[in-house]
């Protein structure tokens, strides 16, 4: 049983990790331009199907798949954000305008990828060497320490952009209060458009590595990332990057620890019960912010 | 522009309405044409077995309205989406299966028993009308996935489990077809009495400034909770009709989130916050989506998506509510 235990406390780390990197794309984009990407789950899918490209149809390592969806992703979304960015945020209400059309951006990615790689499920197949490690009478696939590898090195550089650069700054002040913003002379306009490109790259990164930790995907796992993504966000507290990363793992464990103890089907339940709880005591979130939403 | 100049002193006005209060001096004469319009829609609807081989296509049709039109009473009118909608269709469908398939229930015992579970759930969700925003949108899914669960992890002879209830007992397809032609009109109805009352103008100040529509006196809470109850009983109604209709069941079909973003794509396409749009909306797309059904199945989704971001994009207020915006004349006509 304490074997059980620990193997789930490890799973559930390195979930909580990824799905802390899912909420920290969303929560940027979402917190700086009240845009409610619900394509953010495409967008990732998209990335594990440049892993499934890049690993099983070419042959090379996940770790090249890495860059491919980064670069892919990000200019997408540039071409995408170019296009629709101003008109949704003129938009009256832009979080309802923005959830419909980026609800109208996910069925197409999904139809899209549904024409290119038929509806069977993929798996990214490709054999690390060694295929997995034992430790304390644990046995740990590469796979999975190679993606948490990544988020690990992944998260503290954003943390690092987020809190110490000048554009990271400017994008954190723009979740309290873009207005202000603006009278300092910051171009509001260009931080969105590269804010929501590099949200984009990073959801196609975690795609990657979440395509070594989940086995299969199929064109219309979309949702359920997308899904997951606002629910860890939200119980963080809406556009806190550390409340991303608290919900993240918060989520993981109730997943992971209830799957352990009671059962598959009440793995799912327990998260979101955690999210009703939360809201329910805290409406903003664990460390969120009340404050910008009037 | 004449019409904003001759703003009659009311009680009900306040000067940050006064505005955009066309609604209070619509025509007369226009309530009752789309009373006669809804009124004709009936009549061809209940005409159409005798005429039509199958009534599917027209059945779907009508729950898309009701459905639009229901969720347009809780999104278009006080600013809340629920993601979550489809719980209620959910609740519907399993509450008259249930009674149906283990109770041996007739029929319009089975509505009732959907009905009063819908608002049982509406009144038990209530509390996340205290948020706001993407968190309403967000806990109100949440709720929805749970209940799923919740229904999956019941006993089998209770809910039927995970592979769903299949319903036996003979529920006469060509009155529930009648049934939901009524239900969908009911549901127009109420959004039409709602938007011509004070109701309407009160609704649409929450739908603005909630803040500001407090402290002029509207009780917005009250309003949004009876808001609430109405769209989530009607989407359970909605639910029970389909769920005997098609008499098969399952938890991924009845809990499915394409059920409450269809309904929330329709009537946003229609125009959230009008009582037309919905209607307008909910035919345009079922028919569309026949269409493109038939015709493109494998680039039926991608077509959906490209309507729906497009409409968007260029029609932010949908198709009636662009139209209203950009003439305001028809205000008089058009609500």
């Amino acid at each position: 049983m304490t074997s059980l235990m620990t193997g789930a406390i490890v799973n559930a780390i390195a979930l909580g990790i990824l799905y802390g990197l899912l909420g920290l794309s969303l929560t940027i984009v979402y917190g700086a331009m009240r845009i409610a990407n619900l394509a953010h789950g495409e967008m990732v899918l998209a990335g594990s199907y440049v892993a499934y490209v890049v690993t099983t149809q070419l042959g090379y390592s996940p770790l090249a798949a890495i860059p491919v969806a980064f670069i892919l992703l990000f200019l997408l979304a540039f071409a995408l954000f170019a296009v629709a960015g101003r008109r949704l945020q003129a938009a009256r209400d832009p979080e309802m305008a923005s959830f419909l059309f980026f609800y109208g951006v996910s069925l197409m990615v999904a139809s899209g990828l549904l024409f290119l790689f038929d509806a069977d499920a993929r798996s990214v197949i490709f054999q690390f060497q060694p295929l997995s490690y034992r430790v304390l009478g644990l046995v740990i696939p590469k796979a999975r320490v190679v993606a948490v590898g990544v988020a690990m090195v992944l998260v503290p550089a954003l943390f690092l952009f987020l809190y110490r650069t000048t554009s990271g700054k400017a994008l954190r002040a723009a979740v309290m209060n873009r207005d202000a913003l603006r009278i300092v002379g910051v171009d509001v306009e260009r931080l969105s458009l590269v804010a929501f490109s590099v949200s984009a790259g990073i959801a196609g990164v975690t795609g990657v590595l979440l395509a070594l930790v989940f086995p299969a995907f199929t064109p219309f796992s979309g949702l359920d990332y997308t899904i997951t993504g606002f629910v860890v966000i939200v119980l963080g507290g809406l556009g806190s990057p550390l409340g991303a990363l608290l919900g993240g793992m918060i989520f993981a464990f109730s997943e992971q620890l209830t799957t352990l103890w009671i059962g598959q089907s009440a793995g799912v339940l327990a998260g979101f019960l955690i999210l009703v709880l939360v809201v329910a005591i805290r409406p903003a979130g664990l460390i969120g912010q009340a404050e910008w939403k009037s | 522009m004449s019409m904003v100049m001759q703003s009659a002193p009311s009680a009900e006005t306040a000067p940050s309405v006064r505005q955009r209060a066309p609604l209070f001096r619509l025509h007369r004469a226009s309530v009752w044409i789309w009373c006669l319009t809804l009124a004709g829609i009936s009549l061809i609807a209940v005409s159409i077995p005798a005429v039509s081989a199958g009534v599917s296509f027209w059945f779907y049709l009508f729950q898309w309205i009701a459905l639009a039109s229901a969720l347009n009473l809780m999104a278009g009118m006080t600013g809340y989406v629920p993601f979550g909608f489809a719980a209620f269709f959910g609740i519907g469908a399993y509450a008259a299966a249930v009674l149906s398939q283990f109770h041996h229930a007739p029929t319009w015992a089975a509505l009732v028993g959907a009905t009063a579970a819908g608002a049982l759930l509406a009144v038990l969700f209530a509390p996340t009308l205290r948020l706001r925003g993407v968190f309403f949108s967000v806990v109100s899914l949440s709720l929805a996935i749970v209940l799923r669960s919740v229904i999956v992890l019941l006993p089998e002879d209770v809910a039927g489990g995970s592979s769903g209830i299949t319903i036996t007992g003979r529920h006469d397809p060509i009155r529930l077809y009648y049934l939901m032609v009524a239900v969908s009109m009911g549901a127009v109805a109420i959004a039409t009495a709602i938007s011509v009352t004070p109701h309407g103008l009160r609704l649409k100040a929450i739908g603005d400034d909630l803040d500001a529509a407090q402290i002029i006196g509207v009780n917005a809470k009250g309003l949004r909770l009876a808001m609430w109850m109405l769209s989530g009983t009607i989407a359970a109604v909605c639910g029970a009709l389909e769920g005997l209709y098609s008499s098969a069941i399952d938890p991924a079909a009845a809990f499915n989130i394409l059920i409450s973003t269809k309904a929330i794509i329709y009537a946003a396409l229609g125009g959230l916050g009008t009582v037309m749009g919905p209607v307008v909306g909910a035919v345009l797309m079922t028919i569309t989506d026949e269409l493109i059904w038939t015709r493109f199945p494998i680039a039926n989704l991608f077509i959906l998506g490209l309507i729906v971001s497009a409409t968007v994009l260029f029609f932010p207020r949908g198709i009636v509510g662009s139209l209203l915006q950009r003439h305001p004349r028809f205000r008089r006509w058009f609500f």
